[in-house]
């Protein structure tokens, strides 16, 4: 008889001691994860107030450069994407097509030198590269919190844990290949 | 006498993977003026020093003047927020200013912590950066360029009205005097020519040029001594990587 109660107090033992692991696990997993969704928050932060800045920017440029219709459109569309996405991964998108489509405003802008001294168009080219550096700035502390992220997840014995709640990788948010530095302005 | 050997070896080996780790990134900061790169005269340095401790004193704000060869490996871009937030300039209100000059990149970049971004917007220090810093930057006096930059931001910091009228504002009241001075001038002009059968009329309507070129510039340095000894360090503050800059 003894022998069958030492068996399964042993048993008991081993169960009580996966569930404990079980249960730190999951609430690093919840910790984390909401590392993540906070860092993600600060992004979606900085890329609304970019895209608060660009009808400002768009209107100024107007007011020198009215026939460059197609840059105007191609603007409105980028930003039209970025406010209408709905997941991270669609704004990520959205954001680099804006980043994108802004480059080349700047760039339509150095052909207009009367564009180029006005003094509300140079505040709103800094408030810009001001609030690009920003981004790249929560996106780097939010690729962090991914990466971290990433690694518990996918690591034993915590992957088994994570499959059975449906958590997987998250995306890291990656530039635009070629539009890595927010436009720089040159005296 | 192997035991003290040993002992000794260790104590070396500590010490020189000590000096490694620390070597890795960031510099120590030591005091508000960081001259790395050597190229500030010290009676200007004192200066800056002085309105810095004047800032923190009477409004708890902390600029760091940071001049550096390069900020290579790294892009000035990357360094200046992780330098901000390893240094922690601007204490528990994240009042802090950094202003960094990088000769090799040809870059001086103002980052404002979170609490000045309301502040100073990055339009502003832009401005700031265009009207104090550029020329001297262009003629290579970094002394003189920093501290207008300094001064400038030590106003702006302390006074509203200074603020609100500094920048495109500013010129439009400088147009408007000068307008007024000339219809004046012109009236006076005129009244000479018809006065022939009046005594002369002493034109002594004519408004002064009123000085509208911004208030006081941060005048009355005092005779602060800079206190001896270590420097204690930041209070803590962070920045988001917000500000603006300039290539020279």
């Amino acid at each position: 008889m003894k022998k069958g109660v030492g068996a399964i107090l042993i048993i008991v033992g081993i169960l009580l001691v996966l569930m404990g692991s079980a249960v730190s696990r999951y609430n690093s997993l919840v910790t984390l994860e909401t590392k993540v969704d906070a860092s993600w928050a600060q992004v979606e932060n900085q890329l609304q107030r970019r895209a608060d800045l660009v009808p400002n920017l768009v209107a100024t440029v107007q007011g020198y450069a009215s026939h460059e219709q197609e840059i105007f459109r191609d603007i409105a569309d980028a930003r039209a994407r970025l406010l209408g996405a709905s997941s991270p991964g669609a704004q990520m998108e959205a954001s680099n097509g804006l980043d994108g489509a802004l480059g080349r405003l700047l760039a339509i802008s150095e052909n207009y030198p009367d564009l180029k001294a006005d003094q509300s168009f140079i505040r709103l080219q800094d408030e810009l590269a001001g609030t690009e550096n920003r981004i790249a700035v929560e996106r780097m502390r939010y690729n962090e919190s991914v990466q971290v992220w990433n690694q518990t997840v996918k690591q034993f014995p915590t992957v088994v844990l994570a499959s059975m709640l449906g958590k997987s990788e998250k995306p890291f948010f990656r530039a635009q290949e070629g539009a890595q530095e927010a436009p720089k302005i040159q005296f | 006498m192997a035991r003290r050997l040993i002992t000794v070896l260790l104590g070396v080996f500590l010490l020189l993977s000590v000096s490694l780790v620390s070597k890795a990134e960031y510099p120590s900061p030591l005091g508000y003026v960081n001259d790395f790169a050597r190229v500030i005269d010290p009676g200007t340095a004192r200066q800056i020093e002085v309105l810095a401790e004047r800032l923190h004193r009477e409004q708890g704000i902390e600029i760091a003047v940071v001049t550096m060869k390069t900020t290579a490996p790294e892009e000035p871009s990357v360094y200046r927020t992780k330098l901000f937030n390893h240094w922690g300039i601007g204490g528990t209100e994240d009042s802090g200013l950094l202003i960094l000059l990088s000769l090799e990149e040809s870059e001086i970049w103002v980052e404002v912590g979170y609490g000045l971004e309301g502040v100073l917007p990055d339009g502003l220090v832009g401005q700031v950066i265009d009207k104090e810093m550029m020329e001297s930057f262009r003629v290579r006096d970094w002394s003189k360029g920093l501290l207008r930059g300094v001064e400038t931001f030590e106003t702006l910091l302390r006074d509203e009205e200074f603020r609100s009228s500094y920048g495109g504002q500013q010129e439009e009241n400088r147009r408007e005097v000068f307008f007024v001075f000339v219809v004046f001038l012109l009236i006076a002009v005129f009244l000479s020519r018809h006065s022939r059968k009046n005594p002369p009329k002493n034109p002594g309507t004519r408004v002064p040029p009123v000085s509208t070129f911004g208030g006081p510039r941060g005048g009355g340095f005092g005779s602060g001594k800079s206190s001896g000894g270590g420097f204690g360090g930041f209070g803590g503050g962070k920045s988001g990587g917000g500000g603006a800059g300039r290539k020279f």
